[in-house]
Formats: C-alpha cells, structure tokens, sequence
C-alpha cells in the first residue's frame, strides 16, 4: 500500500507543478472563494448575533448579571450585595443600575412631530439611573457617546439621551416610534418621572448615546445619585440590576457559585451572561446557523462539481496516458489515488489562501469597522472548531470530487484507453 | 531451452455485427527464454491482437497462456497489473511517456511502483538511460525531445527493472530511417547483453531480421516460424 500511495503522489505532484497555471489559478481562485462564502457568509450571520451578545455583556450584564427575584420589584439588602462583591477577589467591578421610567416632552408647542390631533409631543421611556464612574470604568458606556459628552461629577440636571429617542422629520415619517425630535447636546426636555406628582422638570441633554442597547438607546441615562434624589424612598429600594465584571481567567460559575452562598438566594438571581441573555437571541443564533450551514452547503456542492469536472476532463483528455500507466503496471489503484491527490492538493492551496485573506484581511476589517446593526455591531464570528470543519468538509469533498472521476476512467478497459478506442 | 511463454489454443474473436469474427485462430506457440522473436504480417493479419493476449492487455477468448509454465488463466485486473509491472517491459508504437514528468521520472516511475527508493530508483534511471545513449537528456520533457529519443526513453523504461520479457508493438512504425536503426541497435543490445526476452512487432521484414526467430502472421493463423542463422 505504502507503494501505491508513494507512487499516487508522486503522480499527483508532477500532475500538479505541470497543470495549465492559468486553470490551476482559477480553480485555487475558486476554492478561495469557496472557503471565505463558506466562513464569512456563516460568520457574519452568526457575528450579528455574537456581535449582539457581546454587547450585551459589554455594556450591561458584564460576565455576572444580578438581577432581583421575580417576587421583588428591586435587590434587597443592597449594601450587603455591595460589600459581597467589594470583598471578591475574582471581580473587577461592579456597576448597579436603577431604573424607573418617565414621560419625556420636548418643545411641545411648535413641534413638528405632533401627530394629528395630539396636542403636544409627549413619549414613554426608561430612565436608567446609573453609577457614572463605575459604568465608566467597568461598562465603558462614555465611549458610545456620539453626541456631545460624558457625565461629569458636578453635572446637575444632566441627561443623555439615547439616539432612538430622537430622529430627523424623515427617518421619523417612516417609522411609528415616538421620538422627541432632532433634539442636539444643550437643548433642555421636560421630565416627568414615575411615581412623582409634581410638575416636569427640566433637564439639559448633554450628549447622545448609541450603545445598541435598548435599556439606553430607547431612554435616558441620569446619575444614580440624582435619580435616587428626584424619586426619593422608591429609589432607596434598591437597584434594579447590578453587571459584574470578573477577571480574566476566572469562570463565572465560580464567581456565581461564591455571591450565592455568601447572600440570600431568595432575593436575587445570580446568573451568567449567557444565561441572562435568554432564549430569544439563542434561537435567532440556531437559525442563522441553519441558514449558513443551507448556504455552505450550496457552496461546497459547487466547488465539488467544479473540481470533479476539472478532473473529469483532465482525466479524459489523458485517457491513452492512464492506459499506458495501467499497461506497464501502475495499477488503478495508484491512479484513482493520484487524481484524488490533486484535488486535495487544489483544495489544499485554495484553503490556505483563504485562511490567510481571513486571518490577515477579513478579521482584522471587520473588528476595525463592525457591520452597523440597530441592534449590534456586526463582527465576522469565526471559532477555531468551527474553521477546522468546514476546512475538513472541503477536503473530503475535494478527495470525492478526484477519486470519482479517476474512478470512471481507470475502470475503462486497458487496451481500449492505450489504443484510444 | 526453457519456455519462458507457451500459448496454446489461442483463440480472440471480436464481435462485428450479429457475428463473430475471429482474429486469432487456435495460435500455439513456445517462446524460449531470452529469445529475440519478431511477429510479422499484414495490416489485419492479427500480430497485434496476439501480442496484447501474450502481454496481458487483453483476454483471450479461448485458449491459454502461460507464462514461467504458469497459467495466467483466471487473474484479475489487480493482478495483471501486478504481474505486468514486476515482470513485463512495454514499448508502445508512438510516444507513450508521461508528458507531466520529465524522462528521469519517466523511466523511475515503474522503480517506485514496485517499492524501490527514490535514490535507488534514480540511480538505476540514469544507469539505464546512459546505457541507451541518452544520459545527457534525464532533466528534458517529452515535448523537448525527439521521437528517436523519446522511444529510447520508452526502451529505458521497459528495461530498467530488468523484466523477464519485453513486449514491443510496432517501436520503429513512426521513426525516420537512421533513428529506426539506432532503435534496433538498441533492443539488439538488451537482448544479447541483458539476456531479455524480446517479443516485437513490426512489418518491416529489415527490422523483423535483427530478431532470433521470425513469425509470419496472416489472417490469425502462423503462416511461418523460422529461425534466423547469425
């Protein structure tokens, strides 16, 4: 056997180095081509919703996401949660959010986004009170201002406004989302918080923000320390959800499993970011997958024909040469096996060509301009196992795509090859 | 002398139309060991039929061969080949090498077929290739050389496993005159140095006289044996 296949190969490379270059490039090109449909269709698909769940975690969940039990409004025992997670050592940070919401008004009487018969400009949304320092340091949450600025520690009466509350007139007559209006950084907006009777107050946007997170992008974000002033006792609850972030190296089941036993677990969900995002975003994960593994498998099914018509013509037009090897003594064997090195030698070359485009072209443009989605950064999702499948499903199909039509030709009787009848 | 082939009976037929058409008809035939044998006749007369039967290319319709007094009745494809690779020699009629590889890989291909090194292969190669007068040539392709020398290079791979028999169809048919005889001078040489088997076809009664016996094939029948007096 080992002859057979010394003998294969050695066939397979001299049929390779003396192929046509320029059929040999295009079929390389091809595959390439083949590879990076296969794993960038897939892994941009797939990165929308990565791309989703990273930002979740990023900006909001952190690695531990602490939320109150579904018969609490808030996190109880509050200051003992703080001191919990001041005294891990696993965890970096902490930032606790607290949320109420709020009727937002803008400019009522002159605005043109008044519908018909509305007599003035009014929206719902969340208002996120929330530690500026802390979501700052731990969350990030300053760099996804894209208008204006961050909070600083003598801001009063500050907000920032998420960007899906305000639009142009044109984005707004297409969409049935209630916005305030083209509302700039130092322009003021009446608040009417939650539970609190008296009149709106006002308050100067200071800067706008586009996170991709709805929680922020839909509302407005207000230190914690004003909120917890403006809505007095209710505030004083407790907060709605706290995002930890851990260190590096450190499984959040360990740091889940030590906040468990070091509080009361009838007061608050301890959960991993994963587990916090739900079902929703994993099931538009399973059907993306299904959807680029439907359009891989077009992918693979094209260059297996490709190739196998390549080697069936190769092999046709070298009929007379494939009976004179059979005739003195090479035996199919070898040659079927000579042709399936070939195309794994294409396949070969092809994949490692495009392992090298995505690797040192695609991944790095992707992380450095992320697809814009109203609902995440778009980022090119590519895991080493993952790789590793489509580059062995290529293979396999490529020895298919050689061996079948060495199969059909090296089958056809000797002497009728040698004498070309 | 020891046969080294026997045919006996043999008979190929091949279908023309509702009949059959013999092309062969109950050929016998002893071949003796390192004998020289040219196969004459006609166009049609049935030399090559029974050169591709004695070779292993082909199956007879009755009758047997056998080969070192064993038959080679009931082989199969993996086995023919096997045996035609350790034992048996092909020059073709036309250039029958192996355009992708230049003619040292040519003639070493059968080399690592049957399991020889790389470097042993090559060093038989080039030995046998300087035996033929082309040592000079080992680097150059098929396309780069002549049809003298590419059947040369036909010859050097038909012998450099040093086979029991050589099988020989038509190697002069599209070679100019002197390059013809430079042909036979070699197969010549292998027979009387090398003691090899040569079975040839030709029609040319000039080249058919440097072999050690003549057959004259006419309708599928021998027509004449004779041995030639040197």
């Amino acid at each position: 056997m080992f002859n057979v296949v010394r003998t294969a190969w050695f066939l397979a490379t001299k049929y390779f180095s003396k192929f046509s270059k320029w059929t040999s490039a295009l079929i390389i090109f091809v595959i390439a081509l083949t590879f990076l449909n296969l794993v960038v269709v897939s892994g941009l698909l797939v990165g929308l919703i990565e791309g989703s769940v990273l930002g979740i975690k990023e900006l909001r969940t952190g690695e531990v996401f602490i939320t109150p039990t579904e018969q609490n409004q808030h996190i109880k025992k509050y200051n003992e949660l703080f001191s919990v997670l001041d005294n891990n050592k696993n965890i970096k940070g902490y930032a606790p959010r607290y949320v109420s919401d709020a009727r937002l008004y803008k400019d009522y009487k002159t605005s043109i986004y008044r519908r018909a018969g509305e007599v003035d400009v009014d929206i719902y949304a969340t208002v996120t009170g929330i530690d500026i320092e802390k979501e700052k340091d731990f969350f990030e949450l300053d760099e996804k201002i894209i208008e204006g600025r961050w909070f600083v520690d003598t801001d009063v009466n500050s907000v920032i406004l998420g960007n899906r509350l305000t639009a142009s007139v044109d984005e707004e007559l297409f969409t049935d989302e209630r916005v305030l209006g083209d509302v700039k950084p130092g322009e003021i907006i009446e608040i009417q918080f939650e539970n609190n009777t008296s009149a709106p107050q006002k308050f100067q946007v200071i800067g706008i923000i586009n996170s991709k997170q709805p929680e922020y992008d839909y509302g407005i974000i207000i230190p914690s320390r004003e909120l917890r002033g403006i809505l007095g006792q209710s505030a004083l609850l407790g907060p709605d959800n706290i995002g930890v972030r851990i260190s590096n190296n450190v499984e959040p089941a360990v740091v889940i499993d030590s906040i468990k036993a070091s509080t009361d677990s009838t007061l608050i969900n301890v959960r991993s970011a994963e587990d916090s995002i739900g079902k929703y975003l994993g099931n538009i994960r399973k059907t993306f997958v299904l959807l680029s593994n439907a359009l891989g498998t077009i992918s693979i099914v094209v260059v297996t024909v490709m190739l196998f018509i390549v080697i069936f013509i190769s092999a046709i037009t070298k009929q007379r040469q494939i009976g004179i090897l059979k005739g003195i003594g090479i035996s199919p064997l070898t040659l079927k096996l000579s042709y399936m090195f070939l195309s794994f030698m294409y396949t070969f070359v092809g994949v490692v060509i495009g392992v090298l485009i995505l690797v040192f072209l695609l991944i790095p443009y992707f992380d450095a301009n992320p697809i814009d989605f109203p609902f995440s950064d778009g980022i090119l999702f590519v895991t080493l196992p993952g790789l590793i499948t489509k580059i062995f499903l290529l293979f396999v199909m490529s020895i298919f795509a050689g061996f079948l039509p060495a199969h059909l030709i090296t089958r056809r009787n000797t002497l009728n090859t040698i004498l070309g009848r | 002398m020891e046969n080294i082939l026997q045919v006996k009976n043999l008979v190929k037929s091949f279908k023309d139309g509702d009949h059959l058409k013999k092309v062969l008809n109950e050929i016998n035939l002893d071949i003796p060991k390192g004998q020289f044998l040219s196969i004459i006749g006609e166009s049609g007369a049935g030399k090559s039929t029974l050169l591709y039967q004695m070779s292993l290319l082909d199956v007879p319709t009755s009758g047997n061969i056998s080969i070192f007094g064993k038959s080679t009745d009931g082989m199969n494809i993996k086995e023919q080949a096997k045996f035609r690779l350790n034992n048996f020699g092909y020059i073709f009629q036309d250039s029958s090498l192996i355009k992708e590889l230049n003619v040292l890989e040519n003639v070493k291909l059968t080399l690592l077929a049957k399991g020889i090194s790389n470097k042993k292969a090559e060093e038989m190669s080039k030995e046998t290739l300087s035996k033929v007068g082309i040592g000079d040539l080992i680097n150059r392709y098929p396309s780069e050389i002549s049809g003298g020398e590419q059947q040369r290079v036909a010859i050097s791979r038909a012998i450099v496993g040093k086979p029991s028999i050589v099988f020989a169809d038509e190697p002069t048919a599209n070679l100019d005159h002197v390059t013809s005889e430079k042909v036979m001078v070699e197969l010549k040489k292998i027979s009387e140095e090398l003691k090899i088997t040569i079975i040839m076809i030709t029609h040319e009664l000039k080249y058919a006289q440097k072999a050690d016996r003549i057959i004259e094939i006419s309708d599928g029948n021998i027509l004449s044996d004779s041995v030639i007096k040197k």
